[in-house]
């Protein structure tokens, strides 16, 4: 133990780690309370009797959809074969591959803005589908090649000497044992695509295609009149709608949500 | 390992990921590289060819610079908090104490949580009038304390920095928290009967042998810095006077909201030139290993 084992010192440590937890849960508890000021439970049912809240939460569940499976495929491939294969030039691809890990998106919007714009994608899920799963790739990718990096290269010869081809292998070996960094994927591009605010805001023009970040704004305007004050209750209901999903995956999924920062910060 | 020279079939599986990164990333930075020499609002036919003047007009851009500074504070002032904070928590993990998954539970919540759900509950709690920061204030009767958080120019960018501290903390906890299970506990116990106290372990074993998380999480910030938005965006949109403004969110502003294609790119080009930096470091710390 780095900490003394005594009682005093435990009994500190202790009540320093419950005053964190308490500072740390402030906000998520003020969140909960304003979303009951008021009518109480009603305040959800408000949110609830909206129809146009389901077009928010449609969107979002198509837009992470797509992305998870294209990242999905997408990274495995590319981690499989910069971490098992020979490609030519595969140093320079990895470094490519970082180069999308560091450049922030809000820097690249106007060239993208333009090129949505000449093809007239502000009125397709391709215009947030495709700017998040470029940003995710690189992450993604990072996490699978660790993974792999770490699978004995004999498991592959011995298939390879079956006469086993790269893809077959692919399939039939690499996607398998990658079951559980595959869940870790998954669950962070999720989160990062449900998450997401920004690309919504600069490439959607359509309010019927917006995601579930953009639903409280959305909220506030059709409820509020000129000059009112906000209803702050079915106004944080809202918001702990929408945080829900996520919430709910990382209490019973925390383990795969930690690896995958874990993973993808840190070369072990 | 299947062909032991380099060859052309294996790239085909990196295509994929090659397509979508030259057209996110590199077509846009050679775009905005491109038209950084022009003056062009991105929509019309004409571009006229300007030379530098961009680049002097944001050298000489005040709110540019306003921002760049804005952007320097909260960088060194979040990173170096969540690091601290976030190293604190770890070390205490580190004891004796109970019901260590649910405390490890609680400070990486935040991370999970949309940052456009946390920006509208800060804005809320930082209310002048209904929110809960000056209603407690009020309650303990330090009404001298109440303030506009968000509305005063001097106190906006520091409310949110601990918006931005109490998000992000968990995430260097959870880094160093993982780098302290690869230290040998033997270590702390030579030391100890070497007659040393925590503050001395910490001090000569832990943060020494820490090293590379702390690269990580500085690297990770200072991204971080340069990616962040949405907070801004949802709370006080840059003011007041400019006081919370940031490079994404002026650049957000010149290039969406007022067509100034052509000066945006080049504020951005700013950005990528830092980030191209930090991703030369990290190669270089990656390839070492």
């Amino acid at each position: 133990m780095l900490i003394q084992k005594d009682k005093k010192t435990t009994i500190i440590s202790q009540i320093l780690l419950t005053i964190l937890a308490i500072i740390f849960l402030l906000p998520v508890i003020v969140m909960f309370k304003i979303s009951f000021q008021g009518s109480g439970f009603e305040n959800y049912l408000k949110v609830i009797r909206l129809e146009y809240v389901y077009q928010f939460f449609f969107n979002s569940i198509i837009i992470a959809i797509f992305t998870v499976v294209l990242v999905y495929f997408i990274s495995l491939l590319t981690a499989y074969s910069l971490s098992k294969l020979n490609p030519i030039a595969k140093n320079s691809f990895f470094n490519l591959i970082l180069v999308g890990l560091m450049v922030p998106n809000v820097a690249l919007v106007v060239p993208i803005f333009l090129l949505f714009l000449k093809l007239g994608l502000f009125k397709s899920y391709l215009a947030m589908i495709l700017p998040i799963t470029a940003g995710v790739i690189p992450f993604a990718v990072l996490i699978f090649k660790n993974f792999l990096d770490n699978v004995p290269n004999e498991l592959l010869e011995a298939a390879k000497i079956d006469g086993a081809g790269s893809f077959i292998i692919l399939r039939k070996i690499i996607m398998p044992i990658s079951m559980s960094i595959s869940v870790v994927v998954i669950i962070w591009t999720f989160l990062m695509t449900w998450n997401d605010y920004f690309t919504a805001l600069a490439f959607i023009r359509d309010k019927e295609m917006l995601p579930v970040t953009h639903l409280p704004n959305y909220f506030l305007m059709n409820t509020m009149g000129a000059g009112n004050m906000p209803d702050y209750g079915p106004f944080f209901a809202c918001l702990v709608l929408i945080s829900l999903p996520v919430m709910i995956l990382y209490v019973f999924l925390q383990r795969y949500i930690e690896d995958g920062i874990t993973s993808g910060s840190i070369k072990k | 390992m299947f062909k032991n020279k380099s060859n052309f079939v294996d790239v085909i599986y990196i295509l994929p990921a090659f397509i979508f990164i030259t057209i996110f990333f590199f077509y846009p930075i050679g775009y905005i590289f491109g038209i950084s020499f022009y003056e062009w609002n991105g929509i019309s036919q004409n571009r006229t060819y300007v030379g530098l003047e961009n680049y002097r007009d944001f050298f000489t851009d005040k709110i540019a610079l306003k921002s760049l500074i804005n952007q320097f504070l909260w960088g060194v002032i979040t990173i170096l908090s969540q690091m601290f904070l976030g190293l604190g928590m770890a070390i205490l993990l580190r004891s004796q104490a109970r019901f260590k998954i649910i405390y490890k539970l609680i400070f990486f919540f935040p991370n999970v949580i949309a940052v456009a759900v946390v920006a509208y509950v800060f804005n809320k709690i930082y209310d002048n009038n209904f929110g809960e920061l000056n209603l407690l204030l009020e309650s303990i009767k330090l009404n001298f304390l109440t303030h506009p958080w968000l509305g005063d120019p001097n106190t906006a960018l520091y409310a949110l920095m601990i918006a931005n501290i109490w998000q992000w903390t968990g995430f260097s906890f959870l880094l160093y928290h993982a780098g302290m299970t690869q230290i040998n506990e033997e270590l702390y116990e030579s030391a100890r009967i070497d007659g040393a106290n925590l503050f001395a372990i910490v001090k000569n074993i832990i943060i020494p042998l820490l090293k590379p998380t702390h690269i990580a999480l500085l690297i990770l910030g200072v991204i971080g810095t340069l990616k962040t938005f949405d907070i801004i965006y949802l709370t006080t949109k840059g003011g007041p006077a400019r006081s919370t403004e940031f490079l994404s969110t002026y650049i957000f502003q010149k290039g969406i909201m007022e067509f100034k294609a052509s000066y945006a790119s080049t504020m951005a080009l700013m950005i990528v030139v830092i980030a191209l930096i930090l991703t030369i470091l990290q190669v270089k710390g990656y390839n070492r290993k």
